[in-house]
């Protein structure tokens, strides 16, 4: 009984470990990549866009939609709560360190996950059933020129970007749809927002938001290229990858609380 | 006894039909053709198109990668083998929506563009044969055809006129 409980546990760290020494490859490979300014190849440089503008410009129209509602509710109920307490000065420092430190970069990395990293799992694992990763090494091109560094770079800069866009559009037009009910000016209450604002938080906004994407990406790519030669593998690797994403921005996210 | 290698493959500047006893040796001449540098693209369904590229991106990648040429600078280039093939209304579709004959045409630019003096093919149906035996007599491009097959499957072959050589000789 207790040798198959180590047994199982030994199996299960094992492939924990395994999966993220090929996610620490994968990310050193793309790097090495991005270091030997791959992305000016033609045919590099033509992923990169594409990526770019799936990852960061096509979820705009989400992104949007869901920092005005969550912006409106959490101005809202935090103005409400604060002006109730007298908390007047307190109103900038909270809402830029609710919306900076958690709400963006959690939600951004969440829609960025759940759009792009399942597209790009679901790719890559296309790719190698189809054997059009075979395809590219008859071509002699590189895995980590093609496939790895353009999807990590999209994803480390549409983070941040559409963090910092979530942030704008949560903040200003969180007040212009439930927060002028309160009893505080929009000039009042921007000037409280860039009196608290700090170069803290906006390094903590892009530092969080570019960790967690990578995870997600980072996570995407190792889940497909594990897919070995059956389609019914996709949706397998598609929920353990979205599991194990999951858990990996829980983790950072207490690692930012922690430090 | 007598050996043969890729060089002396490469040397006889003619269309071949190699034939193997088994299929290891195939494989064998396949993993030297990758290695080689002699120039020798492989058009086989296990290296298909890339599915999220278009026809002229599909058959440009290796020189936008390798030489750093735009994809404006492939298409000029490939002009007249893409008019001659007859496939320039095709070049913006991806390969999906091609059919056979487009998709192997495809596959043999894609060699072209790699600057490959020898393409392989290993057990092709008949008909992809004929397909790609036009297409490089309308390009007159001085590519040379390798189809590789078993020795029990020659006679579907040897209609096409080609030279024979036997793989077991393969060093």
């Amino acid at each position: 009984m207790n040798l198959l409980l180590v047994r199982r546990l030994g199996r299960w760290g094992i492939d924990r470990s395994q999966s993220f020494t090929r996610m620490f490859h994968i990310l050193c490979q793309a790097c090495a990549a991005a270091m030997r300014l791959s992305f000016f190849k033609p045919a590099v440089a033509l992923v990169l866009v594409r990526q770019i503008y799936f990852t960061a410009v096509q979820p705009l129209s989400i992104i949007f939609v869901a920092s005005l509602i969550m912006g409106s509710v959490t101005v809202h109920y935090l103005l409400q709560l604060l002006l109730g307490l007298g908390a007047y000065e307190q109103i900038g420092a909270f809402l830029i360190r609710v919306m900076l430190h958690e709400i963006a970069p959690i939600t951004c990395s969440l829609i960025i996950l759940l759009r792009s990293g399942t597209a790009v799992l679901t790719e890559v694992a296309l790719m190698k059933i189809n054997g059009e990763i075979d395809t590219l090494h008859s071509l002699n091109i590189a895995m980590d020129d093609y496939v790895f560094m353009p999807r990590v770079m999209a994803f480390a800069l549409a983070g941040p970007c559409l963090s910092i866009c979530f942030c704008m559009i949560a903040l200003l037009g969180g007040f212009m749809t439930l927060g002028y009910w309160h009893d505080i000016t929009f000039a009042n209450y921007k000037d409280r927002l860039f009196n608290a604002l700090e170069i803290k938080d906006l390094i903590i906004l892009i530092t969080k938001s570019m960790v967690m994407s990578v995870a997600a990406c980072l996570v995407a790519l190792q889940r497909g290229f594990s897919v070995n030669r059956a389609f019914t593998e996709v949706p397998i690797r598609l929920i353990q990858g979205m599991m194990q994403a999951i858990t990996l921005l829980i983790a950072v996210e207490i690692l930012f609380i922690i430090f | 006894m007598q050996t043969l290698s890729i060089f002396s493959l490469t040397s006889t500047h003619e269309h071949l039909l190699l034939s193997s006893p088994d299929e290891t040796t195939i494989a064998r001449l396949k993993i030297m053709v990758v290695q080689s540098d002699f120039h020798v693209g492989m058009i086989n369904d296990d290296l298909p198109l890339l599915a999220n590229l278009n026809a002229l991106e599909n058959i440009a990648l290796g020189s936008m990668y390798h030489k750093n040429m735009s994809l404006e600078a492939c298409r000029r280039k490939l002009k007249p083998a893409i008019h001659l093939l007859g496939l320039e209304q095709v070049m913006d579709q991806r390969q999906q929506y091609l059919n056979r004959s487009q998709r192997l045409k495809v596959q043999l630019l894609r060699c072209l563009a790699d600057d490959c003096g020898f393409v392989l093919l290993d057990s092709p149906p008949r008909s992809d044969c004929d397909i790609l035996d036009r297409a490089l007599t309308t390009l007159d491009a001085g590519v040379f055809l390798w189809i590789c097959c078993l020795s029990s499957e020659l006679d579907a072959y040897t209609s096409l006129g080609y030279a024979i050589m036997d793989l077991g000789l393969l060093s």
